[in-house]
């Protein structure tokens, strides 16, 4: 079960591409599949790479898109879990 | 399609490896009044397609004004690409959607190490960024992938990777000999060419999109080539028609060799008429060469047979590791030609 205090990181072999700035493609290349991401889950992969600490990141959600902590919560944690089922990104610790 | 092939620009951002110098020289850019000669002419021939090649197409620095004239004048259009510049350049291309035919986007390996140490670092990953574009964008894109030593063991692998990608198609190509292939070890032999060959004809029967091998597969066809019959045209940056653009660069000192004539010297429809006496000339020699017994087994890959008609492998005999080297034409046949010639004038 993925939780706010886990720190999270883009997998190697996943390829981003950002179309002007307000959606991306995600190539795994280790399976040949592609995903895209919103604006939303643009700016949380963005922040993977920087930082990766899941809570820090819900944090910046809600000064960044004006939401609430619950809905920024539940916007990192539920992205966070598609992109692990679909081996897109790895916990590198808790 | 009857088409033209163009080279914009000797400019690239790459060097490589199997590449010809002449390709990545900088030396210039295709003039938009040679442009506009060719979108004047070509219909009246026949051309209705474009196909915008390099060194790297996209870096003309009036790519987006070029695609704009080529469209308003009704042609369709399609380009062979490094990708590296994809992601800054598609939106300039997605206005003309519907001319485009399709993108070709250069892979020479299906592994990024293998692509990488042929092309440059990072090259492979711009690929898979340039067509996660044309996925997002719904533009269709094909892959070409030169045959090398580095690569030979690759072709199925290959197939899987253009099929999972949502390629529309893979076409192999063998490389050209240069010097530095040459010292790189990258060139097969004619019997390894084969073999890779073989591969690709199996591969074609069990993909589901189209796996083609590229003119200059080995052929007992003397003429299967489309600029020899007269569906394809090529010219260029400088404005020079040229037989062919697997030639065109190619030639450690006698890159112009096969020039037919420049259009800023004569006008398209007088170059075209050259063109069909030059090809006219090539298929007389060929079957007299065919026939006066100096064919050699490699003259049926069809570049190969056309470097030397050309003289852009004469170079070779100075490397005699290279596997071809030993397969350059003797001073003998050519002299013999050249009699042969005399006695029929």
């Amino acid at each position: 079960m993925i939780e706010l205090n886990h720190r999270v990181k883009p997998d190697p072999d996943v390829v981003i591409t950002e179309l002007e700035g307000k959606e991306a493609v995600l190539l795994n290349l280790a399976t040949k599949m592609y995903y895209t991401l919103n604006e939303t889950g643009l700016r949380i992969w963005q922040l993977l790479g920087s930082c990766g600490m899941l809570e820090e990141i819900s944090e910046r959600l809600q000064s960044e898109f004006d939401v609430t902590p619950e809905k920024a919560k539940e916007s990192v944690l539920n992205l966070i879990g598609e992109l692990i089922n679909e081996k897109l990104v790895k916990v590198v610790d808790e | 399609m009857p088409g033209i092939v163009i080279e914009l620009t000797n400019r690239c951002n790459l060097r490589c490896q199997h590449c010809f110098d002449k390709r990545h020289s900088a030396d210039g850019d295709l003039k938009i009044e040679t442009l506009e000669m060719i979108l004047l002419g070509a219909k009246a021939h026949g051309f209705d397609h474009l196909s915008f090649t390099g060194g790297e197409p996209t870096m003309h620095p009036g790519f987006a004004k070029i695609l704009t004239m080529v469209c308003e004048a009704g042609y369709k259009f399609g380009f062979v690409t490094n990708g590296w510049n994809f992601t800054k350049i598609y939106k300039e291309i997605l206005p003309f959607h519907d001319r485009l035919s399709g993108i070709t986007f250069s892979l020479d390996g299906a592994r990024e190490g293998t692509h990488d140490g042929l092309r440059g670092k990072g090259s492979y990953r711009r690929v898979m960024k340039a067509i996660s574009v044309c996925v997002v964008k719904d533009i269709p894109f094909t892959f070409n992938s030169v045959i090398t030593s580095r690569n030979r063991d690759e072709s199925k692998e290959m197939a899987e990777l253009a099929t999972k990608l949502g390629s529309r198609g893979l076409r192999f190509g063998h490389l050209m000999p240069t010097p530095l292939t040459t010292v790189e070890n990258l060139d097969l032999s004619p019997d390894e060419r084969r073999k890779v060959e073989a591969t690709v004809w199996q591969l074609q029967k069990i993909f589901p999109i189209p796996i083609v091998m590229a003119p200059g597969h080995y052929t007992t066809n003397l003429f299967p080539c489309t600029p020899l019959q007269m569906q394809e045209f090529n010219i260029d940056w400088r404005g020079n028609i040229t037989t062919c653009c697997h030639l065109s660069g190619h030639g450690g000192g006698a890159e112009d060799e096969d020039v037919i004539g420049n259009l800023g010297k004569i006008s398209f429809s007088e170059a075209y008429e050259r063109l069909i006496e030059s090809n006219r000339k090539f298929h007389q020699k060929k079957v007299e060469h065919h026939s006066n017994g100096n064919f050699k087994d490699s003259d049926y890959f069809p570049c190969w047979y056309c470097s030397n008609y050309f003289k852009k492998v004469d170079w070779l005999k100075e490397f005699p590791q290279n596997p071809w080297s030993n397969k350059v034409w003797t001073k003998n046949v050519q002299r013999r030609s050249i009699i042969n010639d005399r006695a029929q004038s």
